[in-house]
């Protein structure tokens, strides 16, 4: 507990980890592993806790990891029978059924061509086989993901976790923009943003205000975000 | 066998007529054994070992950083310019905004559990009460029906209730220790 | 002993998962790390993932001398990185000679291990490298200059691992007595603990910025 919030590098032991009353055990996230009955750390970062037994490391980290149960922007890439290729940076492309898109039978299939921008679930993500991804929840509703219409926005990488910050409950920016500017966004974990405005002048605003706030918190991101404003209405 | 491989040669519409009923039972129950005989054969190929069992460990490992942090969905739209992820993040939204009351509202509320475990203590002072106040009711009114008089010896709760209400319904001031 | 003045920085390049450059002393290294990506069909191993370490000098082309260094550092890399959890991917580790003022070898390990940390590629250990030189009066020096390297009776490079400060990887040249191995060893071993807590400090620097 007094390790929380401190920096961890490769090799290091952690001890006195909490455990769950009810199962008595601990679940570690990405970057510690356990080995018999220590926990290491694996990869370097800051160690986060959250109750009542979760314990993992924030590490900043460019390449895209294939993680089950994720979401993803991914980019058509080939197609072969009946799946897409879709490339999602990871080390291999991801598979894609055409049947897996919300409404889809072997008759009616979607349209996508190569090149498009799919937002989607990943299905499978096993270290040792190919990823799958889908465009349907359980329930066969696309809720969300699909093709991503492919005229206009503009699509940008970014460090993974500078997209868990974009995508936590706390951050400010595109709640702060939305509040004026009529636009659309979709995050991939995969590293991979769209945004699309009203005009292009507008989507590069956003897309730059979303690159500069990396290493900004919620004031600053604030003050930001009224001078890009300000800016964008011509003061 | 040559038999059964000329049967199975007649047509389905054959097979329908009334006339064939018989020889249809007869040809189901050929092929029901022979699936079985299959079944037993993959069997045969089963292991009979014990199975393996994972050694318990205390820790559970978890790939992904979704069951940590609280990340919200990655589509979103303002100000109308999608319609529809418009309606899904105000969907999820409320969704949200009434788990956390629900959540809420488990915490402040009472449990079963909690409840039955303080009125299991309150059952016997309570009862006591009212079972002085049973004797006095028996003491002023001796108009009973022997039945009734059974159960005040008895002194069982259900019954007590019930005289409770028949005799007047007074407003029970909750105990203010709470 | 101590090891001379040492700068560094994380993310020095933008289009690769890792990078960093290392000045120890006057030389300098930049290290590139990609990975875990993608990897052709006949490279792939089923069980674990395929580390590859191109070592490019200054000017020309890597002769025999460099390639030797390249299997160091790859078979270095091979022992810290947990390469079975991503099996059939290629991790690519690069290292450009900026400047050669001695002691290089050990400045293109640290430069990958820290390239290494910047990617946060899952390692069992970290690495840390520090090379040393008996000169003629079998004065021991810590990281020496190409002078000293040159006039020197025993070279030696020794990589260490930040869990329990164990040899993972030695390199030496010359003629030495075991005595003389004994001491350089635990010079080396003492000076590997400032590059760790120097590794720490960079890391934190980095990850403080949010």
């Amino acid at each position: 507990m007094e390790h929380v919030g401190k920096i961890f590098m490769p090799g290091d032991v952690l001890s006195n980890l909490q455990a769950s009353q009810k199962s008595g055990k601990v679940v570690l996230g990405p970057g510690l592993k356990c080995d018999n009955d220590s926990v290491f750390v694996n990869k370097p970062g800051v160690l986060k806790h959250k109750e009542p037994n979760f314990y993992w490391i924030d590490s900043h980290q460019k390449k895209y990891v294939p993680t089950r149960g994720e979401h993803v922007l991914g980019v058509v890439t080939n197609r072969m029978g009946d799946v897409y290729r879709v490339d999602i940076r990871g080390s291999e492309p991801a598979s894609l059924s055409f049947l897996s898109f919300e409404g889809a039978t072997k008759r009616n299939r979607p349209d996508i061509k190569i090149g498009d921008l799919v937002y989607g679930k990943l299905l499978c993500a096993n270290k040792d086989i190919e990823p799958e991804m889908v465009c349907i929840d359980s329930t066969g509703r696309s809720n969300g993901m699909g093709v991503i219409s492919c005229n206009g926005g503009f699509m940008f990488t970014c460090s993974l976790n500078h997209i868990r910050k974009i995508l936590s409950p706390q951050f400010n920016l595109l709640k702060t923009l939305g509040n004026s500017l009529p636009f659309e966004v979709a995050v991939g974990m995969n590293g991979r943003i769209w945004v699309k405005g009203r005009s292009i002048k507008e989507t590069i605003a956003i897309v730059n205000g979303l690159n500069s706030v990396e290493y900004m918190d919620t004031n600053e991101i604030k003050v930001m975000c009224r001078k890009l404003l300000d800016t964008l209405a011509g003061f | 066998m040559m038999e059964a491989q000329e049967k199975s040669k007649l047509s389905k519409n054959v097979l329908q007529m009334k006339f064939m009923r018989r020889s249809v039972v007869r040809l189901d129950e050929e092929q029901n054994a022979e699936e079985e005989k299959q079944t037993i054969d993959d069997e045969h190929w089963a292991y009979d070992i014990p199975q393996l069992k994972a050694k318990e460990s205390k820790f559970q490992c978890e790939a992904s950083y979704l069951p940590f942090e609280d990340l919200v969905f990655g589509r979103m739209s303002y100000k109308g310019f999608n319609k529809e992820i418009e309606k899904m993040m105000k969907e999820k939204n409320t969704e949200q905004s009434l788990a956390e009351a629900d959540r809420r509202e488990k915490e402040m509320a009472v449990s079963d559990d909690e409840m039955a475990e303080r009125f299991t203590s309150l059952v016997g002072t309570v009862g006591k009460k009212f079972a002085k106040k049973r004797k006095k009711a028996e003491k002023e009114k001796v108009t009973e029906t022997p039945q009734d008089t059974i159960d005040t010896v008895q002194t069982d709760a259900p019954s007590k209730k019930k005289k409770s209400k028949k005799k007047k319904k007074e407003f029970m001031k909750p105990n203010e220790d709470e | 002993m101590t090891l001379q003045a040492m700068k560094a920085e994380l993310g020095f390049l933008s289009r690769p998962d890792g990078s960093s450059v290392l000045t120890q002393g006057d030389t300098s290294v930049i290290a590139a790390i990609y990975g875990p990506g993608d990897i052709k069909l006949s490279r792939e191993k089923i069980e674990k993932a395929t580390i590859d370490v191109v070592y490019k000098p200054k000017s020309g082309l890597p002769g025999c001398d460099e390639k030797v260094d390249e299997r160091m550092i790859r078979n270095i890399c091979e022992t810290s990185i947990v390469g079975s959890l991503h099996p059939r991917t290629a991790i690519n580790i690069i290292t450009q000679e900026v400047q050669d003022s001695g002691s290089l070898l050990s400045c293109c390990i640290n430069a990958s291990s820290i390239a290494l940390l910047d990617a946060a590629i899952p390692q069992k250990f970290t690495v840390a490298a520090v090379t040393c030189v008996f000169d003629k009066d079998d004065e021991l020096i810590l990281n020496p200059n190409l002078r000293q390297e040159k006039e020197c009776k025993a070279a030696f490079t020794f990589v260490f691992e930040s869990t329990s400060y164990e040899t993972v990887a030695t390199t030496s040249f010359g003629s030495y007595g075991k005595e003389q191995l004994k001491t350089a060893l635990a010079a080396c071993k003492e000076a590997s603990k400032t590059l760790f807590t120097f590794y720490k400090d960079l890391l934190t620097k980095k990850l403080s910025k949010d």
